[in-house]
């Protein structure tokens, strides 16, 4: 029996840049003067509220207006290569989808300063009341490696103080280029692409293992809105859209493994890998209606990247627990009582 | 330490023998199991200076979590088969959770 014993004691022309638009209303709130000793995953809750001028009741502290959704996922063959995940066998699997902007805000307009870039999360629900999730979002990368540095990335671009912002920059080149990145609204939720950020490790029957990333490919091809249009949208624009786009069938994604090739680093997922790095198919997933928010499976929704199934496990990115924790405190708090 | 130890050894011998009831009072620990995304049992009373054991019998990763006011306990990335024991500092209820499934709950008294 192995013994786990721990105790914790700038833009592109035309384009706002992530959480500008938030750092007026924000100004001078987020920084801190002293050692805060609570567990990483609060403080990056409490700034995500100080932000998003938090903790709004019964909503998540980022990612806090989205749309769940039903659908499928019937695996690709060639999956089976790559994991002995049950969800990559077989099927269909009826899954549950939410997209979502990033913001903190439940009643934020849709393409204002915060609320790209968009996000998607699966949970495929398998035999046996099982499930495991899949976490994205419309950018191949992260600003940060580990929970620390994110919480430092959002301290300084949250400050309101531009030099103490340009410094943290100056010396984090991820959080530069996520800064930096135009991050326009989709024309819909269904033409963003998605990316999965972290590395896992995939092991087959065969017990071969692969690290790999997903990437997820709408159907409809990647379409976005220019800024005047961003500006004329209406509050709703993303999930109105999508309602109007399922009147006439389901919207569809290819899910892709894109496999590390030697020296990727595999432990950091703020570090996009090359393009032309090999794939391997996943399958198709079919989102066909949206669901019923009033239904207790989906009001009490909760993704992670860490909910995982035999045939795919952690990659020991670090990033991954500090996300789950995080999620996990979000989730607490807004599931209190119940 | 030595006698921590000789009290795990003990129970892990009692957990392969099948003799032992999660939930159930050993010595100086109290068992509980980790299954079908759940603790058995979901509540349990120790008294104070007796370990808590949570043992993974589950076929997924787990992160076993307190944050009480005055206690906060993270086991980190759970393995299937590993064991994380916690100590509660002092009297009172606690609720433990985990990272990756929040809906698991486990009530602890400590008397």
């Amino acid at each position: 029996m192995r013994l786990l014993r721990r105790v914790a004691g700038g833009p592109v022309a035309g384009r706002r840049p992530f959480l500008l638009g938030m750092l007026a209303a924000t100004a001078a709130s987020i920084g801190v003067s002293r050692a805060d000793e609570r567990p990483i995953s609060e403080q990056l809750v409490a700034v995500f509220d100080k932000m998003f001028r938090g903790p709004h009741p019964g909503a998540r502290a980022i990612r806090a207006k989205g749309v769940a959704c039903r659908g499928t996922f019937t695996p690709d063959p060639a999956a089976e290569t790559l994991s002995a995940a049950p969800h990559l066998h077989g099927g269909p699997y009826p899954v549950i989808v939410r997209f979502s902007d990033f913001s903190g805000i439940p009643p934020q307009r849709d393409g204002k300063p915060g609320t790209n870039p968009v996000g998607i999360a699966i949970k495929f629900l398998l035999p046996g009341g099982i499930d495991t999730d899949l976490l994205g979002h419309a950018y191949d990368g992260f600003p940060a490696a580990t929970g620390e540095e994110f919480l430092g990335y959002l301290r300084a671009v949250g400050s309101g103080d531009a030099a103490r912002r340009d410094a943290f920059l100056a010396e984090h080149a991820a959080a530069r280029r996520f800064f930096d990145a135009p991050k326009p609204t989709p024309v819909s939720y269904a033409t963003a692409p998605y990316y999965g950020v972290n590395a896992f490790r995939f092991t087959n029957a065969a017990a071969v293992s692969q690290m790999a990333r997903y990437q997820i490919r709408p159907d409809a091809g990647e379409q976005f809105l220019t800024a005047a249009e961003e500006e004329q949208l209406a509050p709703d624009y993303l999930r109105e859209e999508l309602s109007r786009r399922l009147r006439d069938g389901a919207v569809s994604f290819h899910l892709w493994a894109q496999l590390a090739a030697p020296g990727d680093d595999v432990t950091n997922g703020s570090l996009p890998w090359p393009q032309d790095r090999s794939k391997i198919a996943l399958g198709i997933l079919r989102v066909s209606a949206l669901a019923d928010e009033n239904d207790e499976e989906i009001r009490t929704l909760f993704f992670t990247p860490m909910n995982l199934v035999p045939g795919i496990s952690s990659s020991g990115d670090p990033l991954l627990a500090a996300r789950t924790r995080a999620y996990a405190e979000s989730y607490r708090r807004r599931t209190d009582g119940e | 330490m030595a006698k921590r130890r000789i009290i795990l050894t003990a129970s892990s011998l009692l957990f392969l023998a099948g003799a032992v009831r999660v939930g159930f009072a050993v010595g100086a620990e109290v068992i509980v199991s980790q299954k079908d995304r759940a603790f058995s049992p979901n509540a349990v009373e120790l008294a104070l200076g007796q370990t808590l054991s949570i043992h993974n019998d589950d076929q997924f990763v787990h992160d076993v979590l307190v944050n009480s006011p005055n206690f906060s306990f993270d086991s980190g990335e759970q393995g299937i088969g590993q064991n994380v024991q916690i100590e509660f500092p002092a009297a009172g209820h606690y609720r433990v959770t985990c990272a990756i499934h929040p809906k698991m709950r486990l009530e602890v008294e400590v008397k």
